[in-house]
């Protein structure tokens, strides 16, 4: 689910940076540290949205380097248990399918497909086939997630598409 | 099973066949059950009373005669052989004495008969042994009179009295004719004969009983036959058997001669109250299935895993189907005589016995030869043992199996299961749910508070909840989702819940061979969980018995000793490889030759960092540990850097690709980076490090005017010097640091650290020749370490000084050219940095300006990023030297004489050269100005000079502003590069709506 997240980042900026273009390095930092990275708590932070208050410098003593502590409002994507996402098929084993929803990895079991698609090791690239449907790479199936597993700096998903509703999309 | 136990225990337990009761099955032959049972504590209770009552004999006749009675079929004649026996026992006792305090031992009897021997009631034979015949006859009619004439003579009163007295006495004693006797009367009391308990060899306990039987057979008719009235053994009590008698000295009589019991060890009171939980039965339930898993206790097969297969009615004998151990390569002789059984079992109890192996038809006929497996329906029969589908079919005792803790491994249970398959009857694959059912019990350990648990059998079943508490064997459930069972706690045995998983959770293995594996729960079949692994990406089926719930990543599964996933570690001189599966105490590493070693922690030397290593790519770019890259030739495989070695190898990984846990290795020369290429010279982006565009300017400005810090490090440090005074006089050393008049100097001989004057130094040239310290200088040679150091000193201090590797090719540039070598010195590098110095004829200021003025040059030498890649890109430094700078190079170098290296340095950094200008405005004035205006206008968009843009640019009329626009657009901020690549449409996007960069 993508929210919009107030949040805040701490950036060190030594003092050889002080000066007229301080702000716009600030903000260029900002966006490189923070977008597109994942914190296990908000979810992958997708784009910055706005930069709410860049924040005082304070400088640390000892070592002349500033401190700010920005508030921003960044898109934030978290994958919640029983959401509905749809996703790309990348990988497909024997195991099941490994499929990617933005920037979200989502495991299918073969135990979570429907019975009726068999992995058919000879066709090249690896796919699941049943009479009407064919998974295989690049494939946009809609997953049900089941299960996350969240890491400081990682989430992981595993999802069922033996629903109603779920699978192959045309 | 109480029944089996109770046969086993009469089996085991005897006690000693008095003639009654050998007597009564010969005469009647139809005692059921329970007159048996009576029959075996009525002998010894007459006993007693005989000895011990004999006022109360005849109330005893009574019960007995009601006894028999109960046995319809004996009646007198039993009797009569009671009483036959009591002679026996006891000779001659006369009925109708009263004798107290009579002991039972043969000697007293003997006294007693002889006491009672001339009573002319009863004609005792005296000899009752020498002619048994005669005396049962006389005292069966005897004892016929008696009681006949008892009956008629006794007046009325007196039987009265009898009966009362009778009836009160069967209260607290035994009474046959009831048909349920209430335990408690049953009970020993001290009245009783007492039970001993005897040590004994452990395993001999039972064949040590049977042999107390016998012997009390053999014995019973001899003159000193067993005193003893039982004897039994408890399984659960090994090394000790237990001896009903009425004295100690009685047991160890009969025990005297058993090898086997040790009577040294004593032989032991069993207290009143202990001796009826001895022969308390345990009420156990028969466990044995079939399909269960057991082990065999004793033999050939001793710890074998087998299966039952069967169980016959009484539940004495189970039907084991287990791997055979047939001997293929018995002793030649067993097979010549034939006797082979004889032989295999000398060759089983030497201690090596065959492996396990199915059984083959072929291969057992070859060793044994023909006649010695016949087949039956389906089965072979070899050495009576029955064989079939490769296994051993055979009958144990349940005593010899044993069936708790089996614990079977999963080695065990793939064997039977391929013994299975190769078998054409194949009952059923492995059924994993009994090993499970197995080890259940082991399942009640691992519960803990908190677990989710869902009970499957019993009242509750479907039920699932918390577990709240746990209490010995009875968990308490916290009931979720059941409506009716809503806030109620519910108790249930812990062997009929298990743990409940549902697909998305993470779990954690705790035992067993994944132990320690994390992952994502997919699927939940019964007690069968499958999870996708965390690390490997792997389904992984385990029992939910052996799985937790947990919060963390598995990472305890990566780490060995002090190795860890994906560590490089060496593994030998030449190899290095990557680790990329960890098991319990062991790694798996792939080498850098493509090769997959199971490696000990310990065969592990060392583990290397390659986090600065460095290589190039087939693009000759570098590649650094952790880049994204792909492999343009081979299989084109995609991976992240984990490590680089030798700047040849790269092993990198791709958690999509199955094989190796997706560690591949591969030449690093053949990969090209995945980013995109803005990405290949990385700007520095860290704000909290020095800004790389003003580091140069800022830093060098300030040096310039102020003179900060102390000024550049002493350029006498790192002279190799020879002291002539003083005790060390002769010694040779590097000075390590100056401090006014005196120096420390590392002496080469001990290296020891000595202070000492400068006066006493003297500098040692390369050649051998001595020179005073100060005075020499001019002459220092180059290739001295102390020339770059003093040169480049001040800044060394704080930042590494990426100069060095290059320098000696900017140097060298800038020293070729460099005709303005004034002071006479023979490198033009020092004379550039001397130069200043005779200048400045003593005065301190331009002392320091001059030894900065290089100093400039060697911080944005080091500071600068187009240094970095002046390997590679076309050195503008050098170009000039070469003769190959542009016009307008050319006409500088004229007009500066021997300021060449400053154009140069400007070109760089137009702030350092503004300072150098200085330092240069004495010497050549005319000169500076026209450059000094160029570079001061230039500065300004100073923010780009560091890139190695500016490398081109030598040359031109409008040298500071080209240059200053050609370097701009390199801008430090690509700072897209190292954004995930999905993430980059997002990020033009945002772009596009107006994030205005630095990007030109």
């Amino acid at each position: 689910m993508f929210f919009i997240k107030e949040l805040t980042h701490t950036i060190m900026l030594h003092p050889s940076y002080f000066g007229p273009r301080m702000q716009q390095y600030l903000e260029s930092k900002l966006y490189s540290d923070v977008e597109g990275t994942c914190s296990g708590q908000f979810g992958f932070i997708i784009a910055v949205v706005s930069i709410s208050d860049i924040g005082k410098g304070m400088v640390i003593s000892g070592n002349g380097q500033a401190e700010f502590v920005t508030r921003y409002r960044a898109i934030v994507f978290k994958p919640f248990k029983g959401e509905v996402v749809d996703g790309v098929v990348h990988n497909v084993t024997r195991m099941g399918i490994f499929a990617e929803v933005g920037p979200l990895n989502c495991f299918v079991s073969q135990q979570l497909l429907h019975p009726d698609l068999k992995f058919d090791p000879s066709s090249n690239p690896p796919s699941y086939t049943s009479q009407d449907q064919v998974i295989e790479n690049n494939t946009k199936i809609r997953i049900k997630i089941i299960g996350t597993r969240v890491d400081a700096t990682e989430i992981f998903a595993i999802g069922t598409i033996k629903e109603d509703h779920l699978g192959v999309i045309e | 099973m109480s029944d089996i136990e109770e046969e086993r225990y009469e089996g085991t337990g005897f006690a000693p066949t008095t003639e009654d009761e050998e007597e009564r099955e010969e005469q009647g032959g139809t005692h059921h059950d329970r007159g048996r049972k009576y029959s075996k504590q009525r002998p010894r209770r007459e006993d007693e009373e005989d000895e011990d009552e004999d006022d109360e004999d005849d109330d005893e006749d009574e019960d007995e005669d009601d006894d028999d009675e109960d046995d319809e079929d004996v009646e007198g004649v039993g009797r009569g052989s009671k009483r036959q026996k009591r002679r026996h026992k006891r000779a001659a006792v006369n009925r109708f004495l009263d004798v107290e305090a009579e002991v039972n031992e043969d000697e007293d009897e003997e006294e007693e008969d002889e006491e009672y021997g001339g009573d002319e009631f009863i004609a005792e034979p005296e000899g009752e042994g020498d002619d048994e015949e005669g005396v049962r006859r006389t005292v069966h009619h005897a004892r016929l009179d008696r009681r006949d004439r008892e009956l008629n003579d006794q007046d009325l009163a007196r039987i009265a009295e009898d009966v009362s007295q009778r009836y009160k006495r069967s209260a607290v004693r035994y009474t046959g004719d009831m048909n349920e006797v209430p335990q408690r009367l049953l009970m020993p009391s001290v009245q009783d004969a007492n039970l001993w308990q005897v040590r004994c060899k452990p395993g001999r306990e039972r064949d040590l009983v049977f042999s107390l039987m016998r012997k009390s057979l053999d014995l019973e008719f001899s003159n000193r036959p067993l005193q003893i009235l039982s004897a039994f053994e408890r399984d659960s009590l090994p090394g000790i058997i237990y001896v009903e008698a009425r004295s100690q000295k009685q047991v160890s009589e009969a025990c005297n001669g058993l090898v086997g019991i040790y009577p040294s060890r004593g032989v032991t009171l069993v207290p009143i109250d202990e001796m009826a939980s001895l022969l308390l039965i345990k009420k156990q339930e028969t466990t044995v299935n079939p399909g269960n898993w057991v082990r065999i206790k004793r033999g050939k097969y001793q710890g074998d895993l087998a299966q039952v297969v069967d169980i016959t009615e009484n539940g004495e004998e189970v039907g084991l189907k287990f791997i055979p151990r047939i001997d293929l390569n018995p002793k030649d002789d067993v097979v010549i005589d034939g006797k082979k059984r004889k032989k295999t079992g000398q060759a089983v109890s030497t201690g090596v016995r065959p492996p396990q192996r199915f059984f083959n038809y072929e291969e057992v006929v070859k060793v044994y030869g023909r006649k010695m497996v016949s087949k039956r329906n389906q089965a072979y029969i070899f050495q009576n043992d029955t064989y079939k589908d490769g296994f051993i079919e055979k009958d144990f005792k349940l005593s010899g199996i044993v069936t708790e803790n089996v614990n079977p491994t999963l080695d065990e249970i793939t064997r039977f299961a391929r013994g299975n398959q190769e078998g054409e009857g194949m009952e059923n694959a492995v059924d994993l749910s009994l090993i499970a059912e197995a080890s259940r019990k082991a399942a009640i350990a691992v519960l803990q508070p908190g677990d989710h648990v869902e009970v499957f059998e019993g009242e509750q079943a479907g039920v699932h909840g918390v577990v709240e508490s746990i209490a010995l064997d009875i968990v308490t459930v916290n009931p979720v989702g059941a409506f009716d069972l809503e806030g109620q706690k519910v108790q249930v045995p812990a062997r009929s819940v298990r743990k409940r998983f549902k697909p998305g959770d993470h779990v954690k293995v705790m035992s067993g061979k994944n132990a320690d594996e994390s992952g994502l729960v997919v699927s939940v079949s019964g007690n069968i969980v499958t999870f996708l692994s965390d690390m490997s990406m792997l389904e992984v089926s385990v029992f939910s018995k052996d799985l937790r719930e947990a919060a963390e990543v598995g990472s305890g599964t990566n780490i060995v000793g002090n190795y860890e996933l994906h560590d490089l570690v060496q593994l030998d001189n030449q190899t290095v490889g990557v680790i990329f599966k960890t098991e319990r105490d062991s790694f798996r590493v792939l080498d850098q030759n493509g090769q997959v070693r199971l490696v000990q922690p310990h065969q592990i030397s060392m583990r290397r960092d390659s986090n600065r290593a460095i290589a190039t790519d087939a693009e000759g770019y570098e590649l650094r540990v952790g880049d994204n890259m792909k492999e343009n030739d081979g299989e084109g495989r995609k991976g992240r850097i984990l490590h680089v070695h030798q700047s040849f190898f790269a092993f990198l990984h791709n958690r999509e690709i199955l094989e190796n846990g997706g560690v591949f290795v591969t030449r690093a020369r053949s990969l090209v980076s995945l980013a995109p290429k803005g990405n290949i010279i990385r700007p520095g982006t860290d704000l909290s490090k020095m800004n790389p565009a003003l580091s140069g300017g800022a830093v060098t400005g300030g040096m310039v005017g102020s003179g900060m810090g102390r000024g550049p490090r002493d350029r006498l440090i790192g002279v190799l010097v020879t002291v002539i005074k003083g005790p060390q006089k002769g010694y040779i050393g590097t000075i390590k640091d100056t401090n006014g008049p005196i120096a420390r100097v590392e002496l080469n001989t001990n290296n020891k650290v000595i202070t000492i004057e400068k006066e006493r130094l003297y500098r040692r040239n390369k050649d051998g020749k001595l020179e005073p310290l100060e005075g020499g200088r001019d002459s220092m040679g180059p290739p001295r370490g102390g020339f770059s150091d003093g040169g480049f000193g001040s800044s060394g201090g704080r930042t590494p000084n990426p100069y060095a590797p290059s320098g000696g090719a900017g140097w060298g540039g800038g020293r070729t050219p460099n005709p303005y070598v004034v002071g006479g010195g023979k490198t033009p590098a020092w004379g550039s940095s001397k130069t200043p110095n005779s200048y400045a004829e003593g005065g301190k200021t331009p002392f320091h300006t001059s030894s900065q003025t290089p100093n400039p040059y060697a911080q944005d030498g080091g500071r600068t990023p187009g240094w970095g890649s002046s390997a590679r890109t076309p050195n503008p430094y050098t170009a000039p030297s070469k003769g190959a700078a542009g016009a307008g190079w050319g006409g500088a170098t004229p007009g500066w004489g021997g300021a060449t290296p400053k154009p140069t340095s400007s070109s760089w950094n137009d702030s350092s050269s503004a300072p150098s200008n200085n330092g240069w405005a004495s010497p050549g004035p005319p000169a500076s100005g026209g450059w000094g205006e160029s570079n001061w206008s230039a500065a300004t968009p100073a923010f780009g000079a560091p890139t190695p843009a500016s490398a081109p640019t030598p040359g031109g009329p409008g040298y500071g502003s080209t240059v200053y626009n050609a370097q701009t657009p390199a801008g430090m901020f690509t700072n897209r590069a190292d954004m995930p690549r999905r993430l980059q449409p997002h990020i033009h996007h945002m772009n596009g709506r107006g994030r205005q960069h630095s990007i030109g």
